[in-house]
Order: structure tokens, then sequence, then C-alpha cells
């Protein structure tokens, strides 16, 4: 096809016979399809698509004797638009292997004999086994063997961890060394990879006001330009005559009519940033989601689990009237029994054991505390008023934690802070996102002043907003939200879905965080990792970028050709360039970002 | 509900805009989607108009481009 296109091309420059039959015989073979596509397209009633007009320009240069312009119209559309279907496919190719994270069977052991089945077909609670260099089929937890897992695909963490005998591990992880047995937790529905692929596949669904701009642009565009070609062919030769020239000159016009470029760059651009996201273990639900995260000035962070661990642990002992080790093992004997949260972390900061023997009875006082007969003994556990209500003299000593106090024999021990630990790169997250022109960090609590004020502290936020109730958070996220231009809200738990759907931008933290907060927000971090906030910054803004200059590079030569064409002084080359050029350069453009490193 | 197609040969995104907005503006249709890149049609609409609405939609993509084959995923 080509190489026909290119002789009759070249020999082209001599008005001889011959060359002319030539150039027919090349237009014919590239040129088939099109035409054919233009022409079932006038019997079904639609003008004004890509190949009716591509077809109506080339056909109209060479009616008017303008061989070589007219083949090369045909010629480079067609080179055009397999580059551009490479392209595309490159994008979706690279965005597929991110979404291979699902595999599609499971070993079961029977007798000693491994057999696989449907993933579907596995129910929680069963027992698989996964060989090394598969992929994790289902969530789980490790009933036997040890390995290293790979999990890049679902967190963009590149590091190998190491997983062993009652760790959890999530489908879509890639097992690396050895084999070992899964108890199923979730059903393959229900498993992080298959929740993952369901993101990633809805999330072009929201398009971004580029995009639709765009989208209408081109449907006005398009009969705009194609009008003004007519206009172009009949009126002017009307009043100077010229025929010939004007008709040369629209259909040049014809040829720079195609919408095309605009309407693949622009989401090929939102595509490609999506795809480097996703990379990095986050999911963004879509251009309208890029546009605003890029154009928000106000980050309004959750405190418990998103930019602290959320798991409570004894951060000091204040032994007063004892020795640290004692204090604790009354406690975690008198909290033997209990489930209040704050007990587990005091269990588990005693490192001896524990015998049921030993504890003779526990009884809880609402809302203060713990009252257990140890070893003959009786301890008291809890809140200051419990220490009250005992008689006992209490330090008052202000901490940022939890304070638990401990008595024996009413007799005062001491007290033990208990905290939540902040996040290894929560302070890179804060600074990461000043760093990219965020005017104002703001964090939300329930918990007290001063614990939250602990937090802000160690991360590096000052506005700290504490004390607040959940649907506190959310008055207070709406009057953030009347004062800056574009609200991020990064949360994690059960409770912010509202916040995370009424602020501009709702970040959910975690996939194993609750579905609704998943469902209520624009974009989804994999892992636990805040830092991964300032990469969807980051990639935001460039996709944002690169869209705009697509924008503006397009429209530019565009414009610039139907002028110069207007007054003859690009020919049907310029207009070529101007279509299947231009598209090209975009594209390649726009898909940069998709392998880019420094985000 | 909710049901996806592979939109197999469609090549180019005014096509795809086009059907969007042909298969929205049916009747019983609460929305539709067609992404270019990912060649991808949603359809969502009520339980009872589903059928017919997949089989309109079907006609839709056949009459704005014969190429396009789809399949459900």
């Amino acid at each position: 096809m080509l190489v026909a296109g290119a002789v009759g091309h070249y020999s082209g420059f001599s008005p001889w016979e011959w060359p002319v039959i030539l150039m027919l015989a090349a237009y014919a073979t590239v040129g088939y399809d099109v035409v054919l596509g233009a022409l079932t397209n006038i019997v079904r009633m639609r003008f004004l698509d890509e190949r009716f007009l591509m077809s109506a320009a080339s056909m109209g240069a060479l009616l008017i004797g303008e061989y070589p312009e007219g083949v090369a119209v045909m010629v480079f559309y067609s080179v055009g638009t397999i580059m551009e279907g490479r392209a595309v496919e490159r994008a979706r190719a690279s965005m597929e292997d991110l979404m291979d994270l699902q595999q599609d069977y499971v070993n079961i052991e029977e007798d000693g004999v491994l057999r696989t089945v449907d993933p579907a077909d596995v129910s929680v609670g069963d027992l698989i086994v996964v060989k090394p260099g598969e992929r994790v089929p289902l969530d789980g937890i490790v009933a036997e063997g040890h390995t290293s897992l790979d999990t890049r695909a679902l967190t963009g963490e590149s590091m190998p961890f190491d997983v062993g005998k009652g760790d959890a591990v999530m489908s879509g992880s890639v097992n690396l060394t050895m084999m070992f047995r899964l108890r199923v937790t979730e059903s393959y529905g229900r498993s992080t990879a298959s929740r993952i692929v369901e993101l990633v596949e809805e999330a072009s669904a929201r398009k971004a006001r580029a995009e639709k701009f765009i989208t209408r642009f081109s449907r006005y565009y398009t009969p705009a330009v194609v009008a003004s070609a007519m206009a172009l062919a009949v009126v002017p030769p009307l009043l100077f005559g010229q025929w010939l020239q004007w008709t040369y000159r629209a259909l040049t016009f014809l040829v720079v009519s195609c919408p095309c470029a605009l309407a693949i760059s622009v989401p090929l651009a939102f595509f490609g940033g999506m795809g480097r996201a996703s990379r990095s273990g986050i999911v963004i639900k879509g251009g309208s989601c890029m546009e605003a995260l890029s154009r928000a000035d106000t980050f309004v962070f959750d405190k418990t689990g998103t930019l602290t661990k959320g798991e409570f642990r004894i951060r000091k002992v204040h032994a007063v009237h004892s020795d640290e080790e004692y204090m604790v093992e009354m406690a975690a004997k008198a909290e033997y029994y209990s489930d209040h949260p704050l007990s587990e972390p005091i269990r588990r900061g005693f490192a001896g054991s524990v015998s049921s023997d030993e504890i003779g009875y526990m009884d809880s006082v609402a809302g203060k505390g713990v009252v257990a007969g140890v070893n003959g003994k009786t301890v008291h556990v809890g809140s200051h008023r419990l220490m009250e209500d005992i008689g006992a003299e209490y330090c008052t000593e202000e901490v940022s934690g939890s304070n638990v106090h401990v008595a024996v024999d009413r007799g005062y021990l001491g007290h033990i802070e208990i905290g939540d630990a902040v996040k290894d790169d929560a302070a890179s997250a804060v600074s990461g996102l000043r760093a990219c022109g965020a005017g104002r960090i703001i964090m939300l609590t329930g918990d007290g002043a001063l614990a939250g004020k602990a937090v802000g502290d160690a991360v590096g936020i000052d506005d700290v907003r504490s004390g607040l109730l959940p649907d506190g958070k959310l008055r207070e996220l709406e009057g953030i939200m009347e004062e800056g231009s574009g609200t991020v809200f990064i949360g994690d738990g059960m409770n912010d879905a509202p916040s995370l759907i009424r602020s501009d931008v709702g970040v959910a933290m975690g996939i194993a965080g609750s579905d609704a907060a998943i469902e209520a927000a624009d974009i989804v971090i994999m892992d636990d990792s805040p830092s991964r906030i300032v990469s969807a910054v980051r990639i935001s803004k460039r996709t944002m970028r690169t869209v705009k200059l697509n924008i503006a590079f397009v429209l530019g030569v565009k414009f610039g050709i139907l002028a110069l064409a207007s007054v003859g002084m690009a020919g049907m080359w310029g207009a070529v360039f101007a279509d299947i050029g231009v598209s090209a350069i975009a594209m390649t453009n726009s898909i940069r970002i998709l392998n880019a490193d420094d985000v | 509900m909710k049901r996806v197609f592979v939109t197999k040969g469609l090549c180019c995104p005014n096509c795809a805009s086009e059907i969007e907005r042909s298969i929205a503006r049916m009747d019983g249709c609460i929305s539709a989607k067609v992404s270019f890149i990912a060649q991808r049609l949603t359809v969502e609409a009520h339980d009872e108009d589903m059928e017919r609405v997949v089989l309109e939609a079907r006609r839709i993509v056949r009459r704005i481009d014969p190429r396009i084959t789809l399949t459900e995923r």
C-alpha cells in the first residue's frame, strides 16, 4: 500500500500520463477501505465522519488535477490512523498489564493430590495452595508455610515482604519463593484483586471538564469548518472567479476539519495519568477527579488511621508509687477479661504470661474502668474518675494519649499512657504537599486537643481541629470548603464516607478499608502510606499540563492552517500535517506520562 | 443494573461519543458510557428494561459503525 503510494507520489511531480495511472492505483489500494466506509456512511445518512471528509477532500483534489496532493492525503491519513491505533493500543496494553491481578485458577489439595478449580467455586474458610511464581488468587491468612510476596501491582511498593503463619495476604500479590497454604477469608468477588480491577474499570467513566469540552467542541467544530469550506468554494469565486483555486482551498479546509486529533489526545492523556497512578498504587476514578485534585489548595486529613497507624500501644509508664513492671503486670491481669479497646495494648505490653487461675473476678465500671481480684488483691484500672470513686490520690499530670490509672488495694501505683503511633511517612506527606503548592493543611480528629496537637507537631500540621464528633467533622469540613478553592479530604474510616463524598476530592486510604469509603472516594490509595497523596497530586498536575498543552497545540495549528489556507498560503500538505501530524504528536505527548519516573 | 460490553473495532472517539449519546437518549436507559480507550460500553437500566435497551443498543452500534462487535463481559 505504502510503497505503491510512495511510488505514485514521487513519480507524480511531472504530469505525465503513466504516473497518474500509478497514483490512481496507489489511491485505490490505500483509500479503498476509507472510501467504502464513507460510502456506507452516506447510505446511512451520516456525513461529517472523518472517512467521508478525507474521501471528499482527496477525490476533490484528484478531480481538479492535483494528483500528488490527493494521494498524499489518503496515504497519510491511512498511516496516521494506523499510528493512532498503535498509540491507543500501547496505552491500553500497559493498563491491562496493571489490571492483570486476577489469577484464574486455584490449587486445592485433595487426598494429597493438587488439582485446580475455578476461584469462584472456593468458599470462605477453604484451604488453598499457592505455589511460587503464582499470584495469590484470593484474600486469606497463611495457614502453613512462609514466603516472600511481591505486592507491587497492588500497592506500588517494590520491596518484597515476608509472611508466615497467621499473616494476612492480599490477592493479587505474587508468591516469590515458597509454596504455602492459605485459609481463604474473602470470596472471589470480594477479594482485593477483584475490587481493584473493578475500580480501575469504572475509573474512566468520570469525565473531566476538559474532556467534555473537547467532545462538545468537536461536535460543532467539524460542521462549522465544512460549512466554511463550502462557502469558500462558492462565494469568493462568484466575486472574483478563479474557481479551481478556491476549490483547492476549500478542500484543504475539509482535511483540517477532522476532530479526531483532539478527541483522542485528551482522554488518552487522562488515561495515561491514571495508568501511571495505578503503577504507584493509586486508583484515580477518572479525569474529573484528576482535574479537581490538580487545582485543590486545601488538604484535610483525618488523624486516626490516616496520619497515625490506628494501633494503640503503651507509650509511657508513669510509675509513681511502684516499679513499672509490677504495675503493668497487675494492670494486664486485671484487664485479662476486658474487651475495652484500651485493655488490649495493656495486655500486649506485659511480656509475661497470665493464667486464668490468678484472676478471681472482674467487673467493669461503666465508662470508668475495671475492678478485678488478682492473686487475692483488689486491682482498679481505669480513668481518674475511678480513682476518685475509691478515694485514691492520683497523679494529675496531663498526657497527650489516653491515660489509664492503676491502683492495688486502693493504693495508687501510677498511670499508663496509651497512644497511637504516627505513620513513618506522614511528615514527608505533609511537607511534600506543601512543596507542591498546598495552601492549607488541616487535621481533624475526634480526640482531645492534647492528643491532636501531639500528632500535629509530629507531622508538621499546625491547624488541628480536635474533639470533633463524626457529624462535627463534616460540619468542620464544610466550613473549610467555603474558604478554599478546592478541598481534598483524606480519610480511611468507616464513618468518613460523608466527608469523602462532600469534599471536592475524597481520598480513601487502604484497599482493605471499608467498602463504603472506597465507593465514596474519588481516589483510593492501595496501601496505607499518606505520602502517596503527593504522587497523586504530582501526576494530576502533570496530566493537566499535558492536556492543556495538547489542546492549545492542536487548536493553534488547526486554526493557523485554516487561516493560512483561506488566503492561499497553506496547501494540502500543511493540512495533512495539521490533521495527522498534530494528532500523532499530541498522542505521543499524552502517553509520555504513563512511563514518567519523576512524579 | 449495569451491563458491560467490550466494543471491539471501535476506532474513533467521535463514534464513541455518538454511540454514547444515542444510547443514553433511549427510553428506559439510565446511563450509557462508552470509553474509547478502554473499549468498553457500560449500559445501566432497570432490570425490566434491560433486555430491550441492550437490543436497541446493539442496533445503534451497528448503525453507527458496523465494524464494531459487541461482546458481553
